[in-house]
């Protein structure tokens, strides 16, 4: 359609240029010229209105608005929070084995070898320090117990810092999709540190024996 | 294995430092010490006779993996066993950790047992390869 409008318009400026229609034949140029550029106009002008109404939308949206304003940071304080509640936990369990430890050597170590054997006196009171030593591992064991009340709260958290992310993200890869063809919204392959692998990246491995197996293969 | 060895624990992390120095005490090795990254680890490297460096990849400042490629690049450290133990699970960075040296790899959450085994492997290659 357009070529034969083309050929059409071609056909009249070269039978206008041999008339020697000086005017005639530059209108006609000027004709050819809009044929050819129009659907590039008109593709360009979709375009723009698609970003500038992406655009409007994303700062009119104000879900999104708020989002980015308060809930991102909020996001940050969030993951802190994680941070510092899982560190906490961890040290309290870990001074709890520390302290409990040396409490279980003791309890082997004192009955060992036959060292209360026919002693009576000697069981007596390895058995009453057996009572106190149980007192202090149970007590320990409980500190441990209460130490994993972690996992609720960051869990909490966590879901709630997914969703904001979730929420921005589905915002974005929207803009992008609409403006960009699929070639160049294709994911990149990660580079560099990535952190605990999560889910079922295809490139990572997913148990020790896979590391192992590949440096056997490496030499290693 | 020495069990009086001189052992460098790097993680940026100071829970993961004190459960492996934990472990580390359950194995039978007491002399340990500690370093947060890369850059604080070097210098403690260089100046003090250390027979084993166990290190984390991610860390801000000096990373595992330049951390080993520095000790690989002195003179002084070259030989030293390093040990990563890393959530870092791409198999790409696995191979980069094998061709800048490392002489083992543990993949994050790991196993007192797994520890235990890599470097029982690590110094019974050493001993293979040195006798």
């Amino acid at each position: 359609m357009e070529n034969v409008e083309r050929l059409g318009l071609a056909r009249e400026l070269v039978a206008a240029l041999e008339q020697g229609q000086e005017d005639e034949a530059s209108q006609l140029l000027r004709a050819l010229q809009d044929v050819r550029a129009n659907p590039l106009f008109r593709h360009l002008a979709e375009l723009t209105r698609d970003v500038h109404q992406s655009l409007v939308g994303l700062s009119t949206d104000p879900h999104l608005v708020e989002r980015t304003k308060s809930e991102m940071p909020d996001a940050r304080n969030r993951l802190s929070y994680v941070i510092a509640k899982t560190e906490d936990s961890t040290h309290r369990t870990l001074a709890a084995v520390e302290d409990m430890m040396p409490l279980a050597e003791r309890l082997i170590s004192g009955a060992a070898d036959g060292a209360l054997d026919g002693d009576v006196a000697a069981m007596r009171a390895y058995i009453d320090e057996a009572m106190a030593t149980g007192e202090v591992i149970r007590g320990g064991l409980t500190e441990v117990l209460m130490a994993q009340e972690f996992q609720d709260l960051t869990g909490q958290v966590i879901r709630r810092t997914i969703e904001i992310v979730g929420e921005v993200e589905k915002k974005l890869v929207g803009l992008i999709t609409a403006e960009l063809p699929a070639s160049e919204h294709a994911r990149p392959a990660p580079t560099g540190v990535q952190g605990p692998a999560i889910g079922n990246e295809p490139n990572a491995v997913h148990h020790q024996d896979d590391v192992d197996k590949l440096l056997a293969e490496l030499g290693v | 294995m020495n069990p009086n060895m001189k052992i460098l624990i790097v993680d940026d992390f100071s829970t993961m430092r004190r459960i492996i120095k934990n472990l580390l005490r359950d194995l039978g090795f007491n002399n340990t010490f500690e370093a947060d990254d890369g850059n604080t680890a070097l210098p403690l490297l260089k100046g003090g006779n250390f027979d084993f460096l166990i290190t984390d990849w991610n860390m801000p400042g000096m990373q595992g993996i330049d951390l080993l490629r520095a000790v690989r690049a002195d003179p002084n450290l070259s030989s030293l066993p390093v040990l990563l133990v890393t959530a870092e699970a791409r198999r790409d960075q696995i191979v980069l950790a094998a061709e800048a040296g490392v002489n083992g790899y543990i993949v994050k959450p790991f196993t007192a047992q797994t520890l235990k085994e890599k470097i029982e492997k690590i110094f019974e290659r050493i001993a293979a390869t040195t006798a």
